[in-house]
């Protein structure tokens, strides 16, 4: 053991060295019997925890916790008026006012989009209306090359030419 | 009150406290405030002189106050996680200014001892602050928390923000130093 590594040991377990370790022990008592700074050190160290352990540190003026406690009040206030309490109607009103753009543009784009697939979406004419349309027909020839004899509910029925085209 | 609740008032624990500050309860606040506000104080005077420190006090406590959630149990106990906020705050001060000359520490007195006494116990006490002013302020903060605080090597090196062995090296370093200012004193035994 060096005199370093005693002094280092001295600030770690202190100055009475019968409490340090038994693995430092030995070797510490047999530095301090041959070594006059390794004992210097001893009488210093145990001199200065003495001293420092008679002074007593100045106590905080009588004011002083009060004036902590109001800061901290103080913070408290002045957070809670960055953050005022909304009423509800107030929050409704609030959120209402937020949300109708979104609503008014969610309306029409709802209508608009009914409106655009009703009209793509017209209704198929009724089989009536197929019957008179194929009877008309029928009485007209199809470019010349055919007659449209009827409609049997899935395809209009034509008569070809002459010709079998 | 609320606020009005002591120290001795309380076996909660600082854990315990110092969670609930974090929750924004005032009476654990003021319960934290009774037990730790001499202590600080203390700490604090000497680092940085008794005007410095009432300022470094009431930021100290404000920064408990508003960063309570930030401590964390299981990274060690609740003191030295404060005194490091106590320290940092000395720091600043004492880096945007010089420190107060420690004349100032004679008038806080304790008890009632006799004139003698007093005044003894005055020269002794402003001997040992004058001493300790003299050593850097890391080697004087690792003083105070050590023989002061009764902080453990370890505690003390959380609260610097350094390891146990460069917290040691402080030690060593800061004993040697005060043992050459005080070797006055032991001349007096007056004084010891």
């Amino acid at each position: 053991m060096t005199e370093e590594d005693f002094e280092i040991l001295l600030v770690r377990y202190g100055h009475d060295v019968s409490l340090w370790p038994e693995a430092d022990r030995g070797a510490a008592r047999a530095l301090m019997a041959q070594s006059l700074t390794a004992r210097r050190h001893v009488a210093e160290s145990e001199a200065l925890a003495a001293l420092l352990a008679a002074d007593h540190l100045p106590t905080a003026p009588s004011g002083l916790r009060d004036t902590v406690m109001a800061a901290v009040n103080q913070t408290i206030v002045a957070a809670a008026q960055t953050r005022p309490e909304i009423s509800l109607s107030a929050r409704i009103l609030k959120f209402c006012r937020t949300v109708w753009p979104q609503a008014v543009s969610f309306v029409a784009a709802s209508v608009l989009g009914v409106a655009v697939g009703v009209a793509d979406i017209a209704p198929l004419p009724s089989t009536d209306q197929v019957y008179d349309q194929a009877n008309d027909m029928a009485d007209n020839p199809v470019d010349g090359s055919g007659y449209v004899l009827g409609y049997d509910g899935d395809d209009i029925i034509v008569s070809l030419n002459e010709d079998g085209e | 009150m609320v606020e009005q609740v002591t120290a001795a008032d309380s076996e909660e624990t600082d854990d315990i406290l110092v969670t609930a500050v974090a929750m924004g309860d005032r009476r654990a606040f003021a319960v934290l405030l009774d037990r730790y506000n001499d202590r600080i104080y203390g700490f604090a005077a000497r680092l940085v002189g008794p005007a410095e420190a009432e300022d470094a006090v009431q930021d100290a406590f404000l920064k408990l106050w508003n960063d309570a959630k930030r401590w964390q149990a299981d990274k060690g106990r609740f003191a030295p996680w404060f005194f490091r906020i106590v320290y940092n705050l000395c720091i600043d001060r004492i880096r945007r200014k010089q420190p107060v000359p420690y004349d100032d520490l004679a008038e806080f007195e304790s008890g009632d001892p006799t004139p003698e006494e007093a005044m003894a116990d005055s020269m002794r006490r402003t001997t040992v602050a004058a001493a300790l002013e003299q050593l850097p302020e890391r080697q004087r903060a690792a003083v105070m928390l050590c023989y002061y605080q009764g902080f453990s090597n370890r505690e003390a090196a959380e609260a610097l923000d350094v390891g146990v062995k460069g917290l040691e090296a402080l030690l060593v370093r800061a004993r040697r130093q005060l043992a050459k200012q005080l070797a006055v004193l032991r001349q007096d035994e007056s004084l010891v």
